[in-house]
């Protein structure tokens, strides 16, 4: 039995059971469908089943909204921010700010305190709200008249009372407390503030609250802001296993997402709370849960783009076609390949990501190319049969090879990016491969099925006349012959342009900047740039400082003081080597203590001010970082109110502060126990020690310093504002950053093994939300760059494979990769910097320019084999496929372009790029690519020439006709 | 009793580890009598509620004073420990106690001690020693929402139960190992208390609060206290040894545990044989707070 007898076989058995096979296919679809949004209907129970209140209105979670699926678990920057979730405090921070100009007392006017106020008690009661700093509540360190009798240490909130309560007098000396001297000079007069403070008063030892200022307070007393934690819940291992599951996949996606449900929800709320005060005063909100919140309602907002692009399809179809089948049935591919995939993702247990939601456009370029080239052979070839199944049949066999070969080089290409370590781009590759596959099974059983049900055209014609027909000039005879008689020309074009395009890929910036993610004039980046402008950065980036880990237990280091107690006033030498011993080994154990190391704090101090210092000059990166807060201002501020308020003593304590005579070990006798404890003598860092303990004893417990220091005080949190600048920018910040502690101040960033040997004092890492968000846009593009890299390579030598031919593998990557580079490399070249979804772009023009290329020269080599002539081949090859391919490329292209009306700026470029890509893989099939073929000898386009002509011959002669 | 009394609750909520062998005798040989239960009003939930809260706090009265030495451990999220090894004297006074903590370890903190006098009619008095600076300070007691000493207990949790303080509510009784467990709901009638609600689970058999739960101002849980490792003390007073401070928000946690403990001092002798004297005023002062 020859080939073409069992491929008609075959055919004629698919006629045969094409209505059991479109049942089967679009039952198993549906099923799939059906049983995956079930898995996502229980796990939208088991996350909302975390929640203390059943939701008002369940919403399906299909989303998953989880920050390290972005990242290679093994990054340090990750994993530290893990570590400081469990560690600190896992919570996001809301800016609710606003100014007052009508007051000579700015923001410390009683109508703003009382606003303050006002609204932080109502936002206090919010569920998830963990913390409320502002003006009126913030822990107020100061030395003073305790309960009006012996003077002393307080900490207390600011204003404790009624702001209306206190006298003007009481309210300014606050004023000045929090803005200093100077500021205040700035905002009621120099004169005014000489009267409260005396008229001899040293400015210098009335330097305000350097925690506050430009944290919640303006610099010119105007502008406050409240800033409100909300926490992301957290569950014990015990809850989350008993609700998901132990090792499930929904495990590790469902507390994030119920996190980020739970902190929109108190957004809402606090929304509202501020609605009630707007009136009095203009308020801006910003914070990572209002931007998460306003990404989710504008990608919420553009998904109608989607659909426009769906309808701007159809309409194309329609025009082109002028038949409703035409539109029809690859809408229906389209729609049920979608399904199919979404149904496997889910039932798989993984969730929809901002790059596996590119998977349907990338499924409407495939499904509608696969599904047109059926229907436009079908409309071809229709005036040429008078029975149905035979014009089936040969539509059928004129597609098959080719749509399964693009189908399978795509599949296997993109499942290549499986190997990536990134899980999105891993996701992406599988649900492109599966979305494909559904594709191909779907366009091949239910479109011949549909076809067969259209009535035979009434204008069939016997094949004599359909070859008066033909003697008419075809447009493709034209083009074939300007490609060929050009050629030169044309490749000459296309190397300079890969050359330029090469110049801009080498000057490629990958940069995300929210000023202009949204668009102009976007009311949430105005409140954000408002922020910034007026108080500080809302950024965060943290840099968590690690000490050398303990060797022993709190127990043991309890023992050894206790032994130490026993033995300080014991004689002989015997026990003087014990106690010589044991003091080495308590020496070791304290050195990793650096939140209580004065050497440490010291250097960290004057890192501080360093960063601080050229932070001032605007031309710096570090002009980015707009506050440091951490353990530092608290203990700062300690030191300098037990030194009655002296404004040089707002520093990190050193041992010369300790008195002489507390510097001796002590012997206390424990009458009870009858026993004796030392308490050994002071330094510098005893002394920070018992700062921290004498503010923690004050201080709110959401207030106290295990969110900034861990217990064990070998951890320390340095915590950053960062503006609203472009990530490239704020990148640059961090590098210098860490080169300044790289070169100035080595001690601060050693590797743990120098720390462990005590080469170094602390190893030094940087993270936080922000500081992932901007670096995952580098990580990200970089690694897809690699991971496509990795796919192009792959459907090459896949091409090289069918074709039997390496050349026509590598002639292959014209149309595959210069579409995509061209565009990208331009805009490089101009210096638009590109970000995360642009590159993901490219991904999907490598599906539309795979399917296009393998079309072509599968007929094109063909074509070539039989014929001999480029020209001829060409020619035909045009003929035979060009309608498709261009109906393909006009509908994908408007399809695209409806993108651009979208808000958010990724969905723009996206349709930008996409109608970019897809009218340029066009000039690259119908120009550079014949034009490069045209060059080469038969010979060199493969041995699969002869078997494709063999396997298609029956087409062929269809074709002819 | 009011507010800032964290040793003193310390001293007088911890169990006792007792090194006389007399002191876990079923016998009452503290000399206080229990007193005897009210006509409860069931059918009133509020009335039985308050009923039930004033009876807790008549029953644990008359243990004259204490001395313990217990471990303080705070325990993050992640489950990362710090302890601190302190000494608590207590004395149990009428018109407000008096309390004096003082920390052995860790070696940074030593010697660092902390004296209250409560007050109840006004605000209470602090003092604080730090060795580092060889001074006693006087420090702010007005704030009962403040942490103590860093842990996930305010002031405002280790005060003892005052039942004027609240507004309260039965809320339901359950079978508990030792006898029935009676729940009540109070509501701080304080404004500035950091709770919107707290829940009390109280043991018949001791009358003590095994379990309390915290509502946020926001009316969520926020922490629960577990209590255990009950020992019942001169046949007349129940002691934990350890509470459990779990913070359902954060997951953090707070730990006290108490190794020794001696509950009216003078019951107890030395360990040469001679009697010990119970504490007075005088154990008290700020002299008392220093090292040197």
């Amino acid at each position: 039995m020859t080939s073409e007898s069992k491929s008609g076989d075959l055919l004629d058995r698919l006629y045969k059971y094409r209505w059991a096979m479109t049942a089967v296919s679009v039952l198993s679809v549906l099923l799939l469908f059906r049983f995956g949004f079930g898995r996502v209907s229980d796990f939208t129970k088991q996350v909302e089943s975390l929640a203390d209140q059943a939701p008002k209105k369940s919403q399906p979670q299909m989303f998953d909204p989880r920050s390290d699926i972005w990242f290679d678990s093994s990054s340090p920057a990750l994993q530290t921010f893990h570590e400081i979730e469990e560690r600190f405090v896992a919570q996001d921070v809301l800016f609710i700010g606003f100014e007052e100009n009508s007051d000579p007392h700015g923001a410390f006017s009683v109508k703003s305190l009382q606003a303050v106020d006002r609204l932080g008690k109502k936002i206090r009661e919010v569920p998830y709200v963990r913390n409320v700093r502002s003006l009126v509540a913030n822990p107020w360190i100061r030395w003073g008249n305790v309960d009006g009798e012996e003077e002393g240490l307080i900490v207390s909130d600011l204003f404790e009372n009624d702001p209306a309560s206190y006298t003007e007098r009481e309210r300014l000396e606050r004023m000045i407390s929090v803005l200093g001297a100077v500021n205040a000079s700035g905002l009621i007069g120099e004169e005014k503030v000489r009267e409260l403070l005396g008229p001899d008063a040293d400015f210098s030892d009335h330097i305000g609250e350097p925690r506050l200022l430009g944290n919640l307070l303006s610099e010119d007393g105007r502008s406050t802001a409240i800033i409100v934690d909300v926490i992301r819940p957290r569950f014990s291992d015990e809850t989350l296993d008993e609700t998901f599951g132990a090792g499930t996949l929904s495990r590790e996606a469902g507390p994030p997402i119920h996190a980020s449900a739970v902190q929109i929800e108190a957004l809402h709320a606090i929304k509202e709370l501020v609605a009630e005060e707007q009136g009095e005063f203009d308020f801006h909100i910003t914070g990572v849960p209002v931007m998460r919140e306003h990404y989710m309602v504008t990608a919420k907002h553009d998904m109608k783009f989607v659909g426009l692009m769906i309808v701007v399809i159809a309409i194309v179809l329609l025009v082109l076609y002028r038949r409703v089948a035409g539109a029809v049935l690859p809408l229906i591919t389209v729609f049920l390949a979608i399904m199919g995939m979404l149904g496997f993702v889910f039932l798989k247990g993984d969730l929809i990501n901002l790059v596996t939601a590119l998977t349907p456009h990338m499924l409407v370029a495939i499904g509608v190319a696969t599904a047109v080239h059926l229907v436009t052979a079908y409309y071809r070839l229709r005036p040429d049969y008078d029975d149905k199944h035979d014009l089936v049949r040969a539509t059928v066999r004129f597609n098959l090879l080719p749509v399964f070969l693009t189908s399978l080089t795509t599949a296997v290409g993109f499942m290549s990016l499986t190997t990536s370590v990134i899980a999105p781009i891993k996701q992406f590759g599988y649900t492109t491969a599966i979305g494909t596959v559904f594709a191909f099974i779907i366009s091949m059983v239910l479109v011949p099925t549909f076809l067969s049900l259209l009535p035979l055209s009434t204008k069939a014609k016997p094949k004599a006349a359909a070859k008066k027909v033909s003697t008419k000039p075809h447009w493709s005879e034209w083009l074939a012959g300007v490609v060929v008689r050009r050629r030169k020309a044309i490749v000459a074009v296309g190397v300079v342009l890969t050359l330029l395009t090469a110049a801009g890929l080498y000057r490629i910036t990958l940069s995300t900047d929210l000023k202009t993610m949204f668009g102009e004039g976007n009311p949430v980046v105005a409140d954000f740039l408002w922020v910034d402008d007026h108080i500080s950065g809302t950024g965060d980036v943290e840099i968590l400082f690690s000490g050398a880990p303990s060797t022993d237990s709190d127990d043991q280091a309890a023992a050894r003081l206790g032994r130490l107690g026993e033995l300080v006033n014991s004689p002989g030498d015997e026990f003087a080597k014990e106690l010589a011993s044991l003091k080495l080994q308590e020496e070791s154990h304290q050195r990793g203590q650096i939140a209580v190391s004065s050497e440490f704090l010291g250097l960290l101090d004057k890192y501080q001010t360093r960063l601080e210092v050229e932070g001032l000059d605007p031309k710096s990166p570090l002009h980015a970082i707009t506050s440091i807060e951490s353990a530092l201002s608290v203990l700062r501020k300690i030191h300098q109110v037990q030194h009655e308020n002296k404004g040089t003593f707002y520093r990190v304590p050193a041992d010369e502060d300790v008195p002489l005579d507390a510097r001796e070990p002590v012997v206390l006798y424990d009458e009870f126990l009858e026993e004796n404890t030392i308490i050994p003598g002071q330094s510098a860092s005893t002394m920070i020690a018992q700062y921290y303990l004498q503010y923690e004893n004050g201080a709110k417990p959401e207030e106290n310093l295990s969110t900034l220091i861990t217990p064990d005080r070998r951890k320390f949190r340095f915590t950053m504002r960062v503006r609203t600048v472009s990530s490239s920018e704020k990148i640059n910040a961090y590098n210098r950053m860490l080169e300044i502690a790289r070169t100035e101040f080595p001690g601060l960033i050693g590797t743990p093994a120098d720390v462990a040997a005590g080469k170094a004092l602390s190893t030094m890492q940087m993270t936080g939300s922000n500081f992932l968000q901007v670096n995952m846009v580098t990580a990200f593009s970089e690694t897809l760059i690699a991971s496509l890299a990795i796919a192009v390579l792959v459907i090459t030598l896949l091409i090289s494979l069918v074709f039997r031919s390496l050349i026509i593998g590598i002639v292959s990557m014209i149309p595959n990769v210069l579409p995509i580079v061209v565009p990208i490399g331009f805009l490089s070249l101009i210096g638009y910097p590109l970000d995360g979804p642009s590159i993901l772009v490219a991904a999907v023009g490598l599906g539309i320019c795979v399917d296009d290329t393998i079309h072509f020269l599968s007929k094109y080599s063909k074509a070539r084999a039989s014929t001999g002539s480029a020209e001829v081949a060409i020619q035909k090859t045009f003929r035979d496929i060009g309608p498709a391919l261009i109906y393909t490329s006009i509908v994908l292209a408007c399809g695209f372009a409806m993108m651009t009306f979208a808000t958010f700026r990724a969905n723009v470029m996206v349709g930008f790029l996409g109608a970019v890509i897809i009218a340029l893989a066009w000039v690259a099939d119908f120009v550079l690519t014949p034009a490069v073929l045209s060059f080469l000898p038969t010979r060199d386009l493969g041995k699969s020439a002869n078997r494709l002509e063999d396997k298609t011959s029956r087409s062929n002669e269809d074709n002819d006709n | 009793m009011t507010t800032k009394t964290p040793w003193l609750v310390l001293g007088t909520l911890v169990g006792v580890l007792a090194l006389s062998p007399t002191s876990s005798s079923a016998e009452n040989t503290s000399g206080v009598n229990v007193p005897s239960a009210p006509s409860f009003k069931k059918s009133n939930a509020a009335a039985y509620g308050k009923q039930i809260a004033e009876y807790v706090d008549a029953y644990n009265t008359g243990w004259k004073d204490s001395y313990s030495k217990s471990t303080i451990t705070n325990i993050s999220a992640s489950g990362e420990k710090m302890a601190s090894k302190t000494t608590q004297l207590s004395l149990e006074k009428s018109n407000g106690n008096m309390g004096l903590i003082r920390y052995q370890s860790p070696a940074s903190v030593a010697g660092v001690a902390m004296l209250t006098h409560e007050n109840h009619k006004a605000t209470d008095e602090s003092w604080l020693y730090l060795p580092s600076n060889r001074r006693v300070r006087r420090i702010s007691g007005a704030n009962r929402t403040s942490s103590f000493q860093g842990t996930e207990f305010t002031y405002e949790d280790l005060s003892s139960l005052v039942p004027s303080r609240y507004k309260w509510k039965f809320a339901k009784e359950s079978k508990g190992k030792d006898g029935a467990i009676l729940q009540i709901e109070g509501v701080p009638t304080d404004k500035n208390s950091g709770y919107s609600k707290l829940r009390y689970h109280i043991n018949t058999k001791m009358w003590r609060a095994t379990k309390i739960e915290y509502y946020d101002k926001g009316g969520r849980l926020l922490k629960t206290l577990a209590v255990s490792k009950w020992k019942l003390y001169h046949g007349r007073f129940w002691r934990a040894h350890k509470f459990e401070m779990h913070n359902k928000q954060t997951q953090k946690r707070s730990t006290f545990e108490a190794s020794t403990q001696f509950l009216s001092i003078d019951k107890y002798k030395k360990k040469d044989g001679s009697p010990r004297e119970g504490l007075k005023e005088s154990a008290f002062t700020k002299r008392a707070l220093e090292t040197r």
